[in-house]
Order: structure tokens, then C-alpha cells, then sequence
């Protein structure tokens, strides 16, 4: 019946080729420019490393953010899943599966009552997540009496895990790089996928064409609680040993990521590659202020505004297009 | 009376809260029938058509679908039945495609269950061009179309699944008089097809044209009930304004 075939569209650059990604290579140049030490090969693998922990956070509330809710507890699930892996202290064989299973089950846990709160029960997000947060940290100190976790019990094998370099390369670097790949096929190439965009965009739309909603919205969270475990697995077993008062806080940096890498706050606009190129254009500017020696709170006010230009030039684009 | 309704919804009623959207309507289309629904703003129009697509179930009160009562859950279980709405807010997803909206909760998968963007491409587009020649560009988010675009998109994907039941609820609010001529002509076609149709719209002159059946609505009542070639504009537009009550219909149905 098509003898009327409509121009194919053109696959525009800007389809592939994001202006944060375009960020990050000016943001490259500026960092070899300055610094010679920059592209040393041992500085590089440093650079992917501090993006990872905070980029598999930022993965997971891309996800969430896609389908236009906030998930703020994600912080509190990384602490929590880095101390339930400690205090199951593997020292190799099945005790390092489970050590790795239980944190991220229920990192899924998590997310799944996060989901029935806001998705069943229709309660705010921010609120029910920002609570989720409190609960977890609550139970997690109680679990520790406030105590650092030691480090005693667990054997070299766990901690391997995470300094192991193939290539050179850490490998929660690889991990990391698997995940983003991942998301990206199911956010882009799957029913799944596709109904959480059409959520985040208008929920009642979705609902009208059939889509169950809640379902869909629950495994969002539920995505985002175990990506949240993962990251406080691997700083587990990067570690060794923790202070738990001393972890938390990713939400904030993550969430700073997913904003930079062009995911709107109002649902339905992201794609967890751009969150990762922008992971990666903020630990770039990270690594050179702190070769530069410059002290936290400069580094802060950098983000800040790395931060508030990005939602300004986000807006200024939607609202020009 | 010929054969079975398509579908009948008996004594519906619904509130919200403390609003009685609707207290005790019965409705019913025929196939090959134009019902037309009428009535003021606020009369109870898209609450009674949301009720046929499955959007919320009645407070009482029942549908059939070939006779068979049924219970819809989701606008799923209605588009099953071969129900199909054109929502007078369109609901279409601003930040997707048209061939994605096209395909909302119905998408084509490849053989290895990816989605299927090319074939849902080629097929949107089809069905899109054979509604408005001038659809260009359909890939890029709908929020940049325009409302008659937009309005196309919804028609299009409407009609394109096996359609039984045709709601159109306003379905021609954004339209310029071409494309209400078309409209108009796309709802001959469909009824010459079998297709019942239920249309909701503010034009009477236009009802009256398109129209086999007209049921006006008023204060979530139903207050009268004509056929169109037994009637004129005058009389619907008085039972609008006056909200005549009418006798016990006789022989209701083609
Ligand atoms: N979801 C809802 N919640 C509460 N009240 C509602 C809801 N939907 C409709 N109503 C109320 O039900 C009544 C009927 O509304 P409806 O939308 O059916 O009117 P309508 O006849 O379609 O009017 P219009 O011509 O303006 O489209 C109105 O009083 C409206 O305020
Ligand atoms: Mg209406």
C-alpha cells in the first residue's frame, strides 16, 4: 500500500553525536593543554575510575528520571549495599556471590517499595524517596551501632575483584561500560524502553494506549535501587573497610550528571549514554582542578556552576526548539 | 429491530466525588451507524466515552459487547473488543515520534523482540500520508507538529487496528475546513465499512450531515433522541438549549 513513501528521515549527527559528548573533547583539550600529567596513561585509568561509583548511580536515576520521577534514596543504597557486603565479609567461594547478591537484592527491595509509593500509591517522589533515604540510613547505623565495619574477615579475593586491570584498565571501568551499554539498547531498543519514555512524557497518554504504568514505573526503580547496590559493592571491595557515616551523599554528584547529560527534569528526554559522557566531562574537570591543587570548596563552586549552566543552556534549547 | 448492537451501555452512571457526571444513560451503536453524542460543555460527553474505552469503569450500569456484558480494566480490554477512541485531548506523547505514538502500547518487535522502528516507520507513514498527503517528517517529536498533525496521528492510529467501534471525541476541534472535509469523508467511508461510530462534536450543522442517530446529553442526562433524517437543526439545537425530555424511544436502531 506504500506507493506514497515518505522521505526517510536523515539520521542527524545530532542524533549521535550530543552536545555533551562535543563538552567533553573541548574539555579534554583544555585538560591536556594545562596539564601534561593529564593524558599520562595512569591518570586516565584514575579519571574513569572516579566517574565510576557516582556513574552507575547516575545510570539508574536516569532510568527513573526518564519516566519523570526522582529517585533521591540512591545515595543511601550505596552505603547500605557497601556495608552489607563487608559485614557478610567474604573470604572467597560462595561467600563472595553471596556478599555481591544479598546488597543488591535488596538494593532491588528497595527500589521495589519505592515504586509501589509512588507508582501505587501516587505518593511525590522527592518526599517518598527523600523518606526511603532516612529509612535506610536509620536501619543501616542501627545495624552497625555506629561502628566503622572492618575490614578483618574479608579475603583478598573480594577485593581483587575491583583492582584488577585488565588493559590497564580498572575493572569496575569495565562494568561500568557494560552497564551503559546495556541501558542503552533497553532504553532505546525495547518495548521497555520505550514505554518508559512514553510515561515520562505523559502518563496519561501511556495509560490510554494501554501501557501498565505502574508496572513499567516500579521497574524503574527497582533498576535504580540494584545499579545503586552495585556501586556500593564495588566501593566495598575497593575499600576494604568503611566508616559508614563516612559514605553517602552520591545522590547529589549523580544526579548532577544526569542533569549535565541532557535528561530533563520533567520526564521523558534522556539517554544513560549522554549521563555517562557527562560522568565523564565532570570527573575530567575533577582530575584537573585537583592536579591544579585547588581546594574543595573552588572544586564545588566549579560543579555549581557546571551544574546551573547546564539546566540554563537545557531549558534555553527545549525552549528555542 | 435488526440485529444486535455492537455494543450497549445500559443505565451508566458516574460520579466523581460529589459531581454526578452521569446518572443512568443508556447508550447503543450499531453497525454501520453515525451516533452522534451532543450536549453542552460539561454534559457528561467524554465521561461517557472514556466509560466505552475503558479509561474508568461506571460507577452502575452496564456494557455489552455483542450481547455479552463485559468489564473493561484498561483502554487494553476495550481496544481488544475492537473499540477504538480518538481522545479529545488526543493523547499523544509530546516527546515521541508519530510512528511511535502511532504504535503506543502496540509496538512491533523484530524476530529477536527489539522494536521494530523500521516496519513501524513504513507502516505509520503509510497510514499517515493516506490520510494527509502533506505529512512530512513524521520522525520527530510530535510537540513540534502541528494540531492538525497532531490530530491525524490520533485518527490514523484509531482506524489502522481492526476497528469495530470509532469514538471520536471532537475529532475535528483543530482541524481547518479541509481536513474537517476529510474527517467527514473518512467517517462515510468507515461506516460504509460496518464500522459503528460514535461522534462527539459541538457542530450541529455538521452532526446532522454525518450523522444516522442523534442523542443529546444534557446535565449527565440523556434528554432526547432523534434520527437525523427525521429531524433539523432546530429541533437538535432546542433539545440541547431545553434539555426536552423524551419518551421511552420506539424502535431505536437501523
Ligand atoms: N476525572 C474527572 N474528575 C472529576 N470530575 C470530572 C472528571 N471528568 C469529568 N468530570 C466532570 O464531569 C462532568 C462532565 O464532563 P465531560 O468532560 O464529560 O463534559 P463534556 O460533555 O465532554 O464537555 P465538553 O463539551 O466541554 O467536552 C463535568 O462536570 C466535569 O467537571
Ligand atoms: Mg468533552
Amino acid at each position: 500500500m506504500s506507493e506514497a513513501v515518505l522521505p526517510r528521515r536523515r539520521v542527524h549527527v545530532t542524533d549521535v553525536v550530543t552536545p555533551i559528548w562535543l563538552v567533553l573533547v573541548v574539555v579534554i583539550v583544555i585538560a591536556a593543554l594545562i596539564s601534561d600529567r593529564f593524558l599520562s596513561p595512569g591518570n586516565v585509568a584514575a579519571v574513569l575510575q572516579q566517574g565510576v561509583i557516582t556513574g552507575i548511580v547516575a545510570l539508574g536515576m536516569t532510568v527513573v528520571l526518564v519516566g519523570g520521577e526522582f529517585d533521591l534514596s540512591t545515595g543511601a543504597t550505596v552505603m547500605m549495599a557497601a556495608v552489607v557486603a563487608l559485614l557478610l565479609g567474604p573470604d572467597g567461594g560462595v561467600g563472595i556471590a553471596v556478599a555481591i547478591a544479598v546488597p543488591l537484592l535488596i538494593g532491588a527491595g528497595i527500589g521495589a517499595v519505592n515504586g509501589l509509593a509512588v507508582y501505587r500509591a501516587g505518593a511525590n517522589s522527592i518526599v517518598a524517596t527523600i523518606g526511603m533515604q532516612f529509612l535506610v540510613i536509620g536501619a543501616v547505623l542501627a545495624l552497625v551501632s555506629g561502628q566503622h565495619v572492618r575490614a578483618d574477615a574479608i579475603g583478598e579475593t573480594f577485593t581483587a575483584l575491583t583492582h584488577a586491570r585488565p588493559l590497564g584498565v580498572p575493572l569496575p571501568v569495565f562494568v561500568f561500560a557494560a552497564l551503559v551499554a546495556a541501558l542503552a539498547i533497553v532504553m532505546s531498543q525495547t518495548v521497555f524502553g520505550r514505554h518508559i519514555y512514553a510515561i515520562g512524557g505523559d502518563v496519561e497518554a501511556a495509560t490510554r494506549a494501554g501501557i501498565p504504568v505502574a508496572r513499567i514505573g516500579i521497574a524503574t526503580y527497582v533498576i535504580s535501587g540494584v545499579l545503586a547496590a552495585t556501586s556500593g559493592v564495588l566501593i566495598a571491595s575497593l575499600v576494604g573497610h568503611l566508616d559508614p557515616t563516612a559514605i553517602g551523599g552520591y545522590e547529589f554528584p549523580a544526579l548532577t550528571a544526569v542533569v549535565l547529560g541532557g535528561t530533563s527534569l520533567s520526564g521523558g528526554v534522556g539517554r544513560p549514554a549522554d549521563t555517562a559522557g557527562a560522568i565523564l566531562v565532570i570527573a575530567v574537570i575533577t582530575n584537573v582542578m585537583t592536579i591544579l591543587n585547588y581546594q574543595y570548596p573552588i572544586q564545588l563552586l566549579v560543579q555549581g556552576m557546571v551544574l546551573t549552566g547546564a539546566v540554563a543552556f537545557y531549558s534555553w534549547r527545549r525552549g528555542g526548539a | 429491530m435488526a440485529a444486535n448492537p455492537l455494543v450497549e451501555m445500559v443505565n451508566i452512571t458516574r460520579n466523581f466525588g460529589g459531581v454526578h457526571a452521569l446518572k443512568g444513560v443508556d447508550l447503543s451503536v450499531f453497525a454501520g451507524e453515525v451516533v452522534a453524542l451532543l450536549g453542552h460543555n460539561g454534559a457528561g460527553k467524554s465521561v461517557l466515552a472514556q466509560i466505552l474505552s475503558g479509561v474508568y469503569p461506571p460507577t452502575s450500569g452496564e456494557i455489552k459487547v455483542d450481547g455479552s456484558p463485559v468489564h473493561f480494566h484498561s483502554p487494553n480490554d476495550a481496544r481488544r473488543h475492537g473499540i477504538e477512541t480518538i481522545y479529545q485531548t488526543l493523547a499523544l506523547a509530546d516527546n515521541l515520534d508519530a510512528p511511535s505514538n502511532f504504535f503506543l502500547g502496540r509496538e512491533l518487535r523484530t524476530s529477536l523482540g527489539f522494536l521494530d522502528k523500521r516496519r513501524m516507520a513504513e507502516e505509520a507513514a503509510a497510514a499517515l500520508v493516506d490520510l494527509n498527503p502533506n505529512f512530512t517528517d513524521i520522525e520527530r517529536p510530535v510537540r513540534q507538529m502541528s494540531g492538525g498533525q497532531r490530530q491525524a496521528i490520533a485518527i490514523a492510529r484509531a482506524i489502522h487496528f481492526n476497528v469495530r467501534v470509532l469514538i471520536m471525541d471532537e475529532p475535528t476541534a483543530a482541524l481547518g475546513p479541509h481536513e474537517t472535509a476529510q474527517v467527514a469523508a473518512l467517517i462515510q467511508r468507515l461506516r460504509d465499512q460496518g464500522i459503528g461510530i460514535l461522534l462527539i462534536s459541538h457542530d450541529v450543522r455538521d452532526v446532522m450531515r454525518l450523522s444516522d442517530r442523534i442523542v443529546v446529553l444534557k446535565n449527565g442526562e440523556l434528554v432526547g433522541e432523534v434520527r437525523a433524517e427525521e429531524s433539523d437543526e432546530d429541533e437538535v439545537v432546542e433539545m440541547i438549549i431545553r434539555g426536552r425530555k423524551l419518551a421511552p424511544a420506539d424502535g431505536d436502531g437501523p
